[in-house]
């Protein structure tokens, strides 16, 4: 992993087309500013890692179990 | 005869046979779900008349389908914040332009099984554009798993 030391108002640029800005840092919390395409989603990674588990274990749903607890809705 | 075939895509699902659908019913999403990069049409139906629930179905991958349902049934004032990045890949054009947003639903391994619906991570889709984006909402207060109420045993 490359690791680097940059102060706030620095960046750092990933290939052409992404950017990240130190905003600011506070004790332990550093503020980030991402400039990235479209195409390339940016996420809080641990939220990411949560939704992409849930998002796996949702598209196992065998549709007969589904049917029963479907129809007991409300 | 075969002009007539251009437009329909045909599947063959896993879960609900053979589905033939019109290329105009079919739901883009440049992204993909998260976690199922690559995958990006989709073909959105009601799982049966008068049901809340819906099937997210792949048109790429026969075995891979969600379901999803409208999280104002969970949460009355249910609120999305959409950035300026979004609303431009969804091709939202004014601020009130109506979307929709569905939330995955999932059902915990537990006995009896329980189904939760995923509102911090709505699927939002553009009726006009049919373009549609997972989106993770930011400072947000809801569950990745919020439960939804079943009726007896």
């Amino acid at each position: 992993m490359l690791i680097l030391t940059r102060k706030i108002g620095e960046q750092v640029a990933i290939g052409d087309r992404i950017k990240i800005f130190i905003v600011d840092v506070k004790g332990k919390q550093v503020r980030l500013g991402i400039e990235a395409p479209q195409e390339t989603p940016v996420y809080r990674h641990e939220i990411y890692q949560k939704i992409h588990e849930e998002n796996r274990a949702a598209a196992q749903i065998e549709a007969g179990v589904f049917e029963e607890l479907a129809e007991r809705f409300g | 005869m075969l002009a007539y075939k251009v437009d329909t895509v045909e599947i063959e699902t896993s879960r609900f046979g053979t589905l033939a659908v019109d290329e105009g019913e079919v739901i883009s999403l440049p992204e993909g779900m998260i976690g199922f990069m690559g995958l990006t049409r989709f073909i959105l139906f009601r799982h049966k008349e008068g049901s809340p629930f819906l099937w997210l179905q792949s048109l790429e991958d026969g075995e891979l389908a969600f379901v999803l349902m409208d999280p104002l049934l969970l949460v009355s004032d249910y609120d999305l914040n959409i950035t300026p990045e979004d609303t431009a890949l969804l091709g939202i054009e004014t601020p009130d332009h109506s979307v929709q947003a569905w939330a995955v639903v999932n059902i915990g391994r537990q006995d009896p099984p329980e189904i939760t619906a995923n509102l911090l991570a709505p699927l939002v889709i553009n009726p006009r554009t049919r373009l549609g984006k997972q989106i993770v909402l930011f400072e947000s207060p809801y569950a990745i798993r919020h439960p939804v109420p079943l009726k007896g045993k």
